[in-house]
């Protein structure tokens, strides 16, 4: 299976007469764009800006962010089980449009008001100190900013913004459909020298199953309390997994990063070179017992064991003790059945980094790649302007949170700052070992 | 495992994160019987002369689903 994935660079964006990509400009129809999200009875205002890397530009009630691409050709489509219909998806040519992202905000009202299931959003700077340590301050941003009709469930917010922003991304991609890229990689995990250490990587993430939506989709099916399971890392490039878009804080992900995950990328470029990557374990955690936590490390460890890996990387997502245990006892069970595992993850710390940054360890993890702290606050000097709100409206990230007044500065930790957290490698974020 | 870690002396094992001293999913009087258990080996535990950190287990069964 082979993917050709295809870049056009976006270095401009601008409004139009129509929707056209012509050598790095993006011109956008704004009436066909809004045509497009009112087609959704359930969106009652919707509006457009472009938000610009440098601009003192303000984004609030952020709740996801995508980068348009779209399949041209080989089975199924990007977003398959949202967009499409449930096909096996990886191989053929997508198109990108890169440099750029459809950034929703959205405000709805909420029917769960608490709790690990209630919604939440966060802030997105284009200047400043959160612009530096976010990817999504340094690409052109097209913002849809939505607000929903009074009485939507909690599951219908979600499909209501995340069919709009994907109906979005797929539309401005929609416009390299006749065009030769500049660039394109194909990726794939074909046979190579069998000399070459075997690796697999192992994608822990968090999922509720008490919440509407579980946080993290395959093919649009909510994750919930699944056994590990086997993919092809090009699903990744195609969307295969999406998010909850009702939960928009900056500790969880977004689908943008689902699509440009830091680890698959680089283990499906050394794959030939440095080693043979076998593919990807997705392990839903965060089991409440300790008998589901030892069994969903047995059973990732046994299916690297069975895919006759030596080493194996793990990654994590949510800041949660819970799910800690269960990636903890994960990397131990790999440890013992003889593989080399690597823990690639974030850091609790505190504000200041003297904190301990993790509430539970086992002596096996004794490989940790650290993407920095996700406690580090950051003082965010007031903007010139905002998107996403009224001037003068304030915001609450959390259900039962402080309110804030976005127009005015701020002193907020990476939890509430969209793209600051790396789950999974790729960041802004320098380390030092001092 | 992480109470242990944490440095706490005395562990009781409970049954499960959201609800550590029972379980939802029995009918009122066993769930009844089940929190007695535990407390009960709470009480023991609490007597006990100690060298080191201990786990102490009740007499439960529980639906770990």
């Amino acid at each position: 299976m082979k993917l050709e994935l295809a870049t056009f660079p976006v270095t401009k964006v601008q409004w139009g007469e129509r929707t056209v990509y012509r050598d790095g400009l993006l011109e956008i129809d704004k009436q066909e764009l809004l045509s497009l999200v009112r087609e959704d009875p359930k969106i009652v205002s919707a509006d457009f800006d472009i938000a610009l890397p440098g601009d003192e530009t303000r984004i609030v009630n952020v709740r996801d962010v995508v980068e348009p691409r779209i399949k041209i050709a080989g089975p199924g489509c990007v977003f398959p089980g949202i967009l499409g219909p449930v096909e096996s998806v990886g191989s053929g040519r997508t198109h990108r449009l890169g440099g750029m992202a459809v950034v929703v905000s959205a405000t709805y009202r909420p029917t769960i008001l608490s709790g690990t299931a209630a919604q939440n959003s966060s802030v997105l700077d284009m200047w400043g100190p959160l612009a530096e340590a976010t990817p999504f301050g340094s690409t052109i941003n097209v913002v849809l900013a939505i607000k929903l009709q009074d009485g939507v469930t909690e599951l219908e917010a979600h499909a209501a913004i995340q069919l709009a922003e994907f109906k979005i991304a797929r539309r401005l991609a929609e416009t390299t459909r006749e065009l030769t890229a500049p660039e394109a990689e194909v990726f794939g995990i074909g046979e190579v020298d069998p000399a070459l250490p075997r690796v697999v990587y192992i994608d822990s993430f968090l999922t509720n199953w008490h919440a509407p939506h579980s946080l993290v989709a395959y093919y649009g099916l909510p994750v919930r309390e699944s056994l590990p399971t086997y993919i092809h890392p090009n699903e990744y490039l195609d969307g295969a997994l999406t998010k909850d878009t009702r939960i928009g804080s900056g500790e969880y992900t977004y689908t943008w990063e689902w699509l440009n995950k830091g680890i698959v990328y680089r283990l499906l470029r050394e794959h030939g070179k440095r080693l043979n990557f076998l593919g990807v374990i997705l392990q839903r955690t965060r089991f409440e017992a300790e008998h589901g936590k030892q069994v969903t490390a047995m059973c990732a460890a046994q299916m690297a064991k069975l895919l006759r890996a030596e080493g194996a990387i793990v990654t994590r997502t949510v800041m949660s003790g819970a799910n800690l245990v269960d990636v903890m006892l994960t990397v131990q069970a790999c440890e013992k059945s003889g593989l080399k595992t690597v823990f690639l993850t974030p850091e609790w710390g505190g504000h200041d980094g003297t904190e301990p940054p993790f509430v539970f360890a086992v002596p096996e993890a004794d490989a940790i790649v650290s993407t920095g702290s996700t406690d580090r606050e950051y003082r965010l000097p007031a903007p010139k302007k905002l998107i996403g709100i009224k001037p003068g409206e304030r915001v609450q990230l959390y259900a039962g949170d402080r309110w804030l007044s976005p127009s005015e500065e701020l002193t907020l930790d990476d939890t509430c700052l969209a793209g600051t957290t790396d789950w999974w490698g790729g960041g802004k974020y320098t380390r030092v070992q001092y | 495992m992480v109470a242990l870690q944490l440095g706490a002396t005395r562990v009781v094992t409970g049954t499960k994160i959201p609800n550590p001293c029972g379980d939802v999913n029995l009918p009122a009087e066993d769930d009844r019987q089940l929190r007695c258990e535990i407390v009960k080996c709470a009480l023991e535990a609490l007597q006990a002369n100690l060298e080191s950190a201990r786990t102490f287990v009740p007499k439960i069964n529980f639906t770990s689903g």
